[in-house]
């Protein structure tokens, strides 16, 4: 007798088979929408009111005076302001709570006049005293971003009779003491008055000098307004520590909130159109793009791996995404397949913004590459253009820093300089003469009776897509004109570590002096690379010449253009000529997001979250 | 017949072993971390943290004290679930675990149900339709899945199902704009049934299917494997000859002779899936960006956050020797000999 139980299970999986079969054939054969909608209409007529975007990373914090990440960068920057915002043209800045600014002619005391009338979005009063405690708390608390204020100003770090001063006042009706603190001269920050507030140069580390990037430096979150009633209530400021309410709250000046709970770690940010924005009644002559208010009413900023960002661009959930890297090719054409979609290569400030890729030569650890010759050949060696073309498709650019392409004043930098360029005969010619054997590309060996090049140990990060692509071929360059590496992997943290300590040495390596290194900028400035590549000494940015860091002194401090460019010019061809680095490539920056989007600026190239701009209050439907 | 001392004192003994398991691992735990860093107060601390700050901390975690005495302290925080502030997002960890634990324990259970009934079911068939092409077909389709790492399927099922057939959403735990239902259980779709959110509920349940049928599809097979095995044991043992013997009729014999005793095995082997798809997480709500505890790992080691990292460590392993000891109470309850601790006489 056959088991009736079988059967009957047999008979239910079939069934269910059958209907899965079936509900499958209906969606391959119905037509349907394929990709988001080419309008942003609905049947009704009315747009949207709420944007999805998508991205890889999520914030390390909301809190402007310790987050210092792109996608940190991207909430605060809507939900808290600060003095100044870069003008949309590029070049200059544009006041955002500062309605105007004066400077004295030595370029040491900045005079910030503030808007009035502004408020955070609680009620409370924005003002200059305000501002004077935003910016002391920054330094005070002393976390990541601090060293941005502390080029210039008093460093104050860990200081806890600062932070008990700046937990006593009060911001909304200061006391005649309150005032003299505030208003008391010689100091960094001294409030004029009530809507007037001076800094002051020449406390920081950078020693008493002007420096040319500083309305730079005050763009970034570190030195947006916060309120101090509200972190008076959840902790005050604490020297040296970060504030656990202000790690995941919001409460600023800006377009947006973002509400208690708006940051589903791991998950999401919400950003919700401030109802209460300062400006929301100022006439439009008197808005610019920074401080104009919301259009969306929601902004939902989800973090998911590329190929959930790309899954729900073509299904229409979501409307601006992260792009993949350059070098993911195979994202790149399945974002491409996708009708519908705007896939935009930005501009390649936006590339160096997000990194700018070399390779660096320590003589102070490997004394072989003290040899200008042997840098010089390892220079020939590779070929740029290869590199660019296998692993990026194109999408990438070679450069001549220490400037990274697209920044203020690099095509005037580098004008009539040449990048450097491939060339296999030369690059063995050049090892010959420093005195080692070197293959030429016919397999004919130079210098038979000549002690081999040491062999080098070449450090790079799997952890980055291109460098993982690119250390094979350069390992195969090299190999073939006669030098050998040691490929070298280092997670990523121990390798930006590494790149970024001062020489000679780190992490007890005393001998990882050659390998890729890259550099992406603390804020939107010339002067962050030259004075890293420059004047820092990193391990993978080492001091080869003295007057590298007096170049770059001379940029950091220039009181005008003519003086700039010629301290960026001077540095550019001491380093090329020396060949202190072999400046590889510029990934390209794509923007991605569905045509009927609309009023995405790009100001600021600090972008590589959603990609490429910073403020959602332009963002609307077409 | 269960008989209620004996069940009792094995629930005991059970309890007990559970506990001088979990006592264990936090010793080890402890062990572990002190000796990849001998000075776990900088690390709370953070990076650009004071001299005075690092003290602070030494005092309040009694990390200035003889290692006997700090053991005794880390055991007496694990217990009253006092890990401290994280580093990191300056939030305090065990609120953290809170949140993030009940969205794995959502997500591993929804899959569980899934596992297990697909594994005994799919085992039942296979074992009771033994060397034919449809035990031949399970046998295969479960190997296959098992094989499959959990980053491929997660991958190929969005690829699947929210890129060629956009059905069903790619990640997140509810649609963009949806409010999430108020913590009442901590568990989102039951929370919002109390709350009568039906809107939150089915946007909930949308986005859990995915996340759970990849670790359930993933996992099964062992289920299948075990149940399969146990059936064709039962099916072929003397108590169901002797029922179908005493003229018990062959499908009647099948229920409640072969899948009871089957269920035995299946049950043991589900209570050891609980503990293996908690570490599946890690990989399956990073991909689908899910808020669990997977995550928030994840997130911790990217950002080398060891403070938060070792209570994670502990709730995974916890969770593996609570889900055990369910286990063996449901064993105990299922096979009456387990609780007796005596054979049953035949006849």
């Amino acid at each position: 007798m056959r088991d009736g139980i079988g059967r009957l299970s047999i008979v239910v999986v079939l069934i269910i088979i059958i209907v899965i079969a079936g509900v499958a054939v209906y969606y391959l054969t119905t037509p349907k929408k394929s990709g988001p909608p080419s309008s942003s209409s609905s049947t009704t007529g009315a747009k949207p009111n709420s944007l999805v975007v998508e991205e890889g990373t999520q914030p390390d914090s909301l809190d402007p005076a310790v987050e210092f990440t792109t996608p940190g960068n991207e909430i605060t920057s809507n939900v808290y302001q600060g003095l100044v915002a870069p003008a949309l043209n590029g070049s200059g800045y544009i006041g955002e709570l500062a309605s105007s600014w004066t400077v004295s002619s030595d370029q040491m005391h900045w005079n910030f006049s503030l808007r009035k009338g502004v408020t955070f979005s609680n009620g409370d009063p924005f003002n200059a005293y305000v501002m004077w405690y935003s910016l002391y708390r920054t330094i005070v608390m002393n976390q990541a971003p601090a060293f941005i204020l502390e080029q210039n100003f008093a460093n104050f770090t860990n200081d806890d009779k600062l932070a008990s001063i700046l937990n006593s006042i009060n911001y909304t009706s200061p006391s005649t003491s309150n005032l003299t603190v505030m208003e008391s001269s010689g100091q960094s920050f001294q409030v004029i008055n009530q809507y007037e507030i001076e800094l002051n140069l020449g406390y920081g580390y950078n020693g008493n000098s002007s420096y040319s990037a500083l309305l730079a430096t005050l763009t970034a979150p570190s030195s947006f307004a916060v309120d101090p009633k509200v972190i008076d209530a959840h902790g005050g400021v604490v020297a040296g520590q970060k504030n656990s309410w202000m790690q995941t709250n919001a409460l600023g000046t800006g377009f947006y909130l973002c509400n208690p709970g708006c940051w589903v770690n791991g998950q999401s940010v919400t950003l919700t159109k401030n109802p209460n924005y300062w400006a929301n009644n100022l006439s439009s002559s008197q808005l610019n793009y920074a401080i104009q208010p919301a259009i969306l009413q929601t902004i939902i900023i989800y973090y998911k791996p590329t190929t959930s960002r790309i899954a729900d661009l073509k299904s229409g959930t979501a409307q601006i995404i992260g792009a993949p890297d350059a070098s993911e090719v195979s994202s790149i054409s399945a974002l491409k397949a996708i009708p519908n979609v705007n896939i935009t290569v930005l501009p390649i400030a936006f590339g160096s913004s997000n990194a700018a890729y070399y390779i660096f030569m320590n003589p102070f650890i490997n004394s072989e590459l003290n040899n200008t010759l042997v840098r010089e050949a390892i220079t020939y060696a590779i070929n740029y253009n290869g590199i660019i073309s296998s692993i990026f498709s194109g999408l990438a650019q070679t450069w001549i820093g220490p400037v990274p392409p697209g920044f203020p004043n690099y095509n005037q930098t580098i004008q009539g300089l040449t990048p450097y360029t491939y060339n296999e005969t030369k690059a063995a010619e050049l090892l010959a003469q420093a005195g080692y054997q070197a293959k030429l590309p016919n397999g004919t060996t130079l210098n038979p009776s000549a002690p081999r090049f040491p062999t080098l140990n070449f450090v790079y990060s799997p952890d980055l897509v291109s460098e993982q692509e690119a250390e094979p071929i350069i390992t195969q360059e090299l190999a073939a004109i006669g030098i050998t590496v040691n490929p070298t992997q280092m997670p990523f943290d121990d390798y930006t570590t590494y790149l970024f300590t001062p020489t000679p040495t780190a992490l007890g390596s005393t001998s990882n002096g050659f390998g890729i290194g890259y550099y992406s900028e603390d804020y939107f400035a010339s002067q962050d690379y030259v004075t890293a590549f420059g004047a820092n000494n990193y391990t993978a940015a080492p001091d080869i010449f003295s007057n590298e860091s007096t170049f770059a002194a001379n940029a950091a401090s220039a009181t005008n253009n003519s003086v700039l460019l010629e301290a960026y010019r001077n540095e550019t061809v001491t380093m090329l000529d020396s060949y202190s680095f072999d400046w590889l490539y510029v990934p390209d920056f794509l923007a991605v997001s569905i045509n009927s989007i609309a009023g995405m600026y790009a100001p600021n190239p600090t972008g590589s979250c959603a990609g490429y701009f910073m403020y959602y209050n332009t963002v609307h439907y077409k | 017949m269960v008989y209620l001392r004996d069940f009792l004192s094995f629930l005991g003994k059970r309890a007990l072993g559970a506990l001088a398991i979990m006592f264990g691992v936090v010793v080890i735990v402890f062990l572990i971390s002190h000796l990849l860093n001998p000075d776990p107060a900088a690390l709370w601390a953070g990076e650009k943290a004071r001299v005075t700050t690092v003290a602070a901390i030494k005092a309040e975690y009694h990390l200035n004290q003889p290692l006997d005495l700090q053991l005794y302290y880390f055991i007496v925080n694990t217990f009253t679930g006092n890990f401290g502030t994280d580093p990191v997002t300056g939030q305090n960890i065990a609120q953290e675990l809170f949140f993030h634990g009940f969205n794995t324990i959502e997500l591993v259970v929804a899959s569980l149900i899934i596992t297990v009934i697909m594994g005994i079911a799919l085992g039942y068939i296979a074992g009771m339709r033994y060397s034919t092409k449809i035990d031949a077909l399970i046998r295969t389709v479960y190997l296959a899945t098992w094989a499959t790492p959990y980053y491929l399927g997660a991958i190929g099922v969005i690829l699947i199902f929210s890129v060629a057939l956009p059905v069903l959403p790619s990640g997140a735990m509810y649609a963009p704009g949806l409010a999430p239902p108020h913590p009442i259980t901590g568990i989102g779709l039951i929370d919002s049934l109390l709350e009568l959110n039906f809107r939150d509920f089915l946007s909930g349940l949308q986005h859990l299917i995915l996340p759970a049928a990849v670790l359930a599809v993933l996992d099964f097979g062992i289920v299948t494997r075990v149940t399969r095995s146990s059936v064709l044991d039962v099916r072929w043992s003397t108590q169901v000859k002797f029922a179908l013997a005493r003229g018990v009729p062959d499908p009647k014999a099948n229920r409640r002779h072969i899948l009871r005793n089957a269920l035995i095995d299946a049950t043991t082997v589900s209570a050891v899936m609980f503990g293996w798809m908690l570490s599946g997480t890690i990989i399956v709500e990073e991909i689908f960006a899910w808020p669990g505890i997977g995550d928030f790992a994840y997130n911790a080691i990217v950002q080398s956050d060891y403070p938060a990292l070792i209570p994670v460590v502990i709730f995974f392993t916890f969770g593996v020797v609570i889900a055990n000891f369910l286990a063996d109470v449901t064993y105990s309850l299922l096979d009456p000999r387990i609780s007796l601790g005596t054979a049953r006489t035949q006849g």
